[in-house]
């Protein structure tokens, strides 16, 4: 700290070339230090420990034992490991398209109404937002219960018997995915929003003189200017879907016969249950190095399209 | 706690009274089915997206066994208010909102000072090193906080950071991704700028701190809001660090509380809106900040 | 400008010192209590029971503080939600507390080195009022790895005696087998509301896995692997039946499809949402504490078996004891306080099991003994079924990982729903287990088990 006030009141000198590159470093550095020091110790270190920890047998009281890869091809050949990679995916295409369709519509209307509406849409659009995953969790909990939730009494009403939406194991990974798109919608509206007015209006006054649809403006204006934000709010979204593990860690357990078991609530369901500690963190390690790849390859296809721009 | 109370009435009254805002245009028949077709929209858009707070609202107003109650009923028999004034003048409650607030306060601080101190450093400044260390920081931005879950716990207990506010605070502060946004601000700042406020004599530090700051306003929003957030709302972490109730914090709280008193649902549900509360004021003041920045989060 | 700098400095500096000055170091430990200084320190985890056993904890704790001069006990309650991760992470990070609570077997923690054996710290003679069903589960390899303190049916039936009147069947009759479950269902579901059921059991394939353990025995003779842990054996067409019962209560709607309410609670029955339960016996004390004018309108039995033998493993035995952390640094200290609470005066235990309704079994004849005396026995109908129609049928908890038992209630939770029939179900499960066999050599964990 005292470095830092004493760099501050030094006088300022002219430039001169390699002092000034010194002292470059020298202001860099101390402004990186805090950062630096904290993403060191808080994650570049348990990382090293966690890539280490993965080649033992560990029950924390007994010596820890090497097992080489063991860990690692246990969790390659259980198929509940890639059942719940399969299940993340297919999480992610029940979130993401809804979510991005969703915004688009709601952006599209919030541009085209009064600012006053479109402020009161967009907050409210946002207002989901800021709820934890907690929270989210206890009341859609209490929304979905099996004999006196509201969605069920909604349902009888049209005639239809009360469903299990967290008990039956295929409506249980819908009924996580809909409060994850309730509190995702607002930044992807917001965000979309910005890129709808970003779009130049002489375009869409051109094509209505020609008199195009609003389908066919959609179609040949609105998503090739909005491409790059598409993209951005897909990766986001892939990115946050597949690692979600809070709104069913509460609401479900993982449950109905792991119907709602992310990858990540596998993980930390072993983790919390196994006897020895190496299998959850060689998942972990893995599941890493699966996201790692199915982002860089998406970032691939983003970076190659905006070149095409 | 005034402003605790308030949130739960102010999504409802807000609804009702913005919507016929907009009638002054001439109208022909067709423009006006369009705009009826809009405010419909509009309408189911605002109703759907509160309905699980305003539930969690109304919810809390019932008694416990009017929440899940067979047949089922939409309004509670008799408004209760006494939910939410017991849970509220539980003084571990209170504490809880009003520490995580604490907390939340200081981490949202810290997050915004240190990661764009960072984020100059890594725009602006030459230095040695910099290729390395920057994709190194980066990385960070990927590695999945389960993957480091155990590992960092066990870090925090080797700095005897259990059970205390250190140990909420600090491990999440420094952000790769808040460095990363913010470095994407800073680069677009033009260099005319900065080499304007040199001939006037100023240093590296005064460059910093006279230009750079003042014009950092909207990242700041973002990364302030994303910081706060990220405070509020975290739920496993401090469910693994903190055993000391005396500073338990409210997701946390919120999660006990469920566990232990599972039968005291509208109990739970005032709890859960009133812990809601704090942070839906808080955007409802800066919203207007947040709404006009947030697309940057997005864009570049 | 430079003062602001020099105010950021400042503030920052503070904010590092007020954060250091909230470390007190010790996991839970609060630092008012005056009687913590000058006397040893013990760590003490508990879990969320029912709301009576909540209130003794504390009570018993605080007792200890006041009663003597060179022990304080700090009693923290971690939430039973957060129990297992916290208690990993802390094993991990070597500074878990010095005792806790733990249900269940321990012979894989006992197994793996957790715990500290209590032999050497606690005096012979306290150890042999305990009963033999309690020795059972509280000994590895012959040695004390846990002070035992209660014993309690995890699974009985509980049933709504206004209900059964109003079908028309004898209130005071409830089923034995299967067969009479359903029968009695006929009749009870014509009287229900839509999201009223006939039965709640366990929902979701956790429970079910722990609590059809004696159902599992019951009805095939042996558990889903075989004596020496070496090979899975969940195929025997008996558990097929077992499958089918539950699959019965499913398709005629008699059980709701999604559990109504926490694996282990009677919250479904103080509700009036079912008609009958299945439950431990600490349901009786739930309902007798949360909703009270029902006791006096429900009944409790030992749980239906395919067969109506009721005296033979009719339910798992579910337990309660203490336990020594073995990287405790006060071990003796510790012990000091088992030996008050658990293994001393039996006046110090009877309000547990007074105020839990006489729900649980004690551990030790003479705290049996002086709880039966209470007065307050007449007015509990139902301690009679737990003590002589229960507990002296249940068999002890299963051994072997958790793992096992959640395989084979996917395979009830999956067979019931219709997911799978019954026979695929089970297949699933016996791959499951032995997946579970191998990865953690179980066969060479049960020889090192037995060996003494």
């Amino acid at each position: 700290m005292s470095a830092l006030r004493e760099a501050a009141a030094a006088p300022d000198a002219r430039p001169v070339r390699s002092s000034a590159r010194r002292r470059d470093s020298l202001m860099a550095y101390i402004m990186l230090a805090p950062v630096l020091v904290l993403l060191g110790t808080f994650v570049v270190w348990p990382a090293i420990q966690a890539i280490y920890l993965s080649f033992f047998d560990w029950s924390f009281y007994t010596p820890s034992q090497f097992v080489g890869v063991k860990n690692y091809a246990d969790v390659l050949g259980d198929d509940r490991f890639w059942q719940a990679i399969g299940r993340g995916l297919v999480f992610v295409v029940m979130t993401v398209p809804v979510s991005l369709v969703l915004s688009f519509l709601i952006a599209s209307l919030a541009v085209s109404v009064s600012r006053r509406v479109s402020t009161l849409l967009k907050i409210s659009i946002y207002i989901p937002s800021v709820i934890s995953g907690v929270i989210a969790s206890i009341t859609f909990v209490m929304i979905y219960d099996y004999s006196g939730g509201i969605l069920n009494a909604l349902i009888n009403v049209v005639g239809l018997p009360n469903q299990a939406w967290l008990g039956d194991p295929r409506w249980a990974l819908g009924a996580i995915a809909l409060p994850a798109v309730w509190l995702g919608l607002g930044i992807s509206t917001l965000i979309m929003i910005a890129a709808l007015l970003d779009v130049p209006q002489s375009f869409y006054e051109a094509a209505e003189l020609e008199g195009a649809s609003w389908w066919q403006r959609t179609r040949y204006i609105t998503v090739p200017q909005i491409k790059n934000v598409l993209l951005f709010l897909l990766v986001t979204g892939f990115v946050a879907s597949i690692q979600q593990y809070e709104l069913p860690l509460v609401m479900t357990a993982g449950g109905p016969q792991h119907a709602t078991e992310l990858p990540n609530l596998f993980i930390f369901n072993h983790f919390r249950k196994d006897t020895y500690v190496g299998y959850s963190i060689a998942a972990a390690m893995l599941l890493f190095a699966v996201l790692g790849s199915i982002s860089s390859v998406i970032f691939r296809i983003v970076n190659s399209e905006k070149l095409v721009d | 706690m005034a402003i605790t109370q308030a949130a739960p009435v102010l999504a409802p009254t807000t609804t009702e009274t913005a919507l016929p805002a907009r009638r002054r245009k001439k109208l022909t028949p067709s423009r006006l089915a369009l705009l009826a077709l809009k405010t419909l929209a509009g309408a189911v858009i605002v109703l759907l997206a509160l309905f699980p707070l305003a539930w969690m609202v109304i919810s809390g107003f019932k008694l416990r066994t009017e929440v899940i109650r067979t047949p089922f009923q939409f309004f509670p028999d008799v408004w209760e208010v006494q939910n939410y004034v017991q849970i509220l003048s539980d003084p571990s409650f209170v504490r809880t909102l009003a520490l995580t607030g604490f907390g939340a306060v200081i981490f949202t601080t810290g997050s915004i000072v240190i990661n764009s101190m960072a984020a100059y450093a890594f725009a602006r400044l030459e230095f040695v090193g910099k290729r390395i260390v920057w994709p190194l920081v980066l990385m960070t931005m990927f590695i999945p906080g389960m993957t480091i879950l155990l590992t960092s716990f066990i870090v925090v207990t080797k700095l005897y950071m259990l059970d205390t506010l250190a140990v909420l605070i600090l491990p999440g502060m420094a952000t790769a991704a808040h460095v990363f946004f913010v470095r994407q601000f800073y680069l677009n700042i033009p260099s005319s700028l900065e080499e304007a406020a040199r001939v006037d004599g100023c240093g590296r530090w005064g460059v910093y701190f006279r230009i750079f700051i003042p014009l950092s306003k909207a990242p700041f929003v973002v990364v302030g809001i994303g910081s706060f957030m990220a405070y509020w709302n975290s739920f496993v972490w401090p469910v693994l660090t903190i055993t000391n109730p005396d500073l338990f914090q409210v997701q946390q709280y919120l999660a006990n509380f469920r566990g232990e008193r599972s039968s005291e649902l509208g109990l739970l549900m005032a709890g859960s809106a009133l812990a809601a509360a704090p942070i839906i004021v808080l955007f409802l003041i800066f919203q207007r900040q947040i709404i006009a920045n947030i697309k940057m989060a997005g864009l570049k | 400008m430079r003062r602001r700098t020099l105010l950021t400095t400042a503030a920052a500096g503070l904010t590092a010192a007020s954060l250091a000055a909230c470390g007190s170091g010790t996991p839970g430990q609060k630092a008012e209590d005056s009687r913590a200084k000058s006397r040893t320190n013990v760590e003490f985890w508990g879990s969320v029971f029912t709301t009576p056993e909540n209130a003794w904890y504390k009570k018993v704790v605080e007792d200890f503080n006041d009663a003597q001069e060179d022990v304080f006990v700090n009693y923290t309650v971690v939430p039973a939600d957060a129990w297992d991760q916290k208690l990993k992470a802390a094993q991990a990070a070597g500074n878990a507390p010095d005792m806790y609570i733990k249900s269940g077997r321990l012979d894989t923690d006992a197994r793996t080195g957790l715990l500290k054996p209590l032999d050497d710290l606690i005096e012979a003679k306290v150890f042999d009022e305990i009963t033999d069903q309690a020795k059972e589960v509280s000994q590895y390899q012959g040695k004390w790895f846990g002070f035992p303190l209660l014993l309690e049916p995890q699974v009985t039936l509980l049933w709504d005696k206004d209900l059964f009147e109003k079908a028309g069947l004898d209130p005071e009759k409830p089923p034995t087998t299967w067969h009479e479950m359903f029968q009695a269902c006929e009749k009870i579901a014509p009287l229900l509301k839509n999201g009223q059921f006939c039965v709640g059991t366990a929902g979701d394939p956790d429970t079910f896995g722990w609590t059809t353990v004696a159902a599992q025995q019951h009805v095939a003779g042996h558990l889903p692997v075989s004596d020496d842990w070496s090979k899975a054996d969940a195929m025997d067409p008996k558990y097929e039946d077992l499958i089918g019962f539950y699959k019965t209560l499913q398709e005629n709607k008699w059980m709701p499809r999604q559990p109504l309410g926490a694996g282990n609670s009677a919250q479904p029955l103080g509700e009036g949402k079912v008609a009958m339960l299945s439950q431990g016996s600490w349901a009786m004390s739930e309902i007798a504490a949360d909703y009270p004018d029902k006791v006096k309108t429900t009944g409790m039995a030992p749980w239906v078996q395919n067969d109506g033998d009721l005296e033979t493993s009719i339910s798992t035995i579910g337990n309660m004891k203490w336990l020594i952390d073995a990287k405790s640094k006060e071990p003796e200290a510790t012990a000091t306080f088992f030996t008050w609470a658990l293994g001393g005066d039996p006046e110090v235990l009877k309000p547990f099991f007074v105020d839990t309704q006489f729900t649980k079994a004690p551990a030790r004849q003479k705290v049996t003994d002086v709880v039966n005396k209470d007065p307050k026995s007449k007015d509990a109908p139902w301690s009679s079924v737990v003590f002589e129609d229960i507990v002296p049928f249940c068999v002890p908890e299963s051994q072997y990982p958790f793992d096992i038992n959640a395989a084979l209630g996917d395979a009830i939770q999956s067979g019931m729903t219709g997911e799978a029939s019954p026979k695929d179900a089970l297949k699933k499960a016996n791959t499951e287990i032995q997946k579970v066999i191998d990865r953690e050599d179980l066969a060479k964990a049960h020889k090192e088990m037995e060996s003494k």
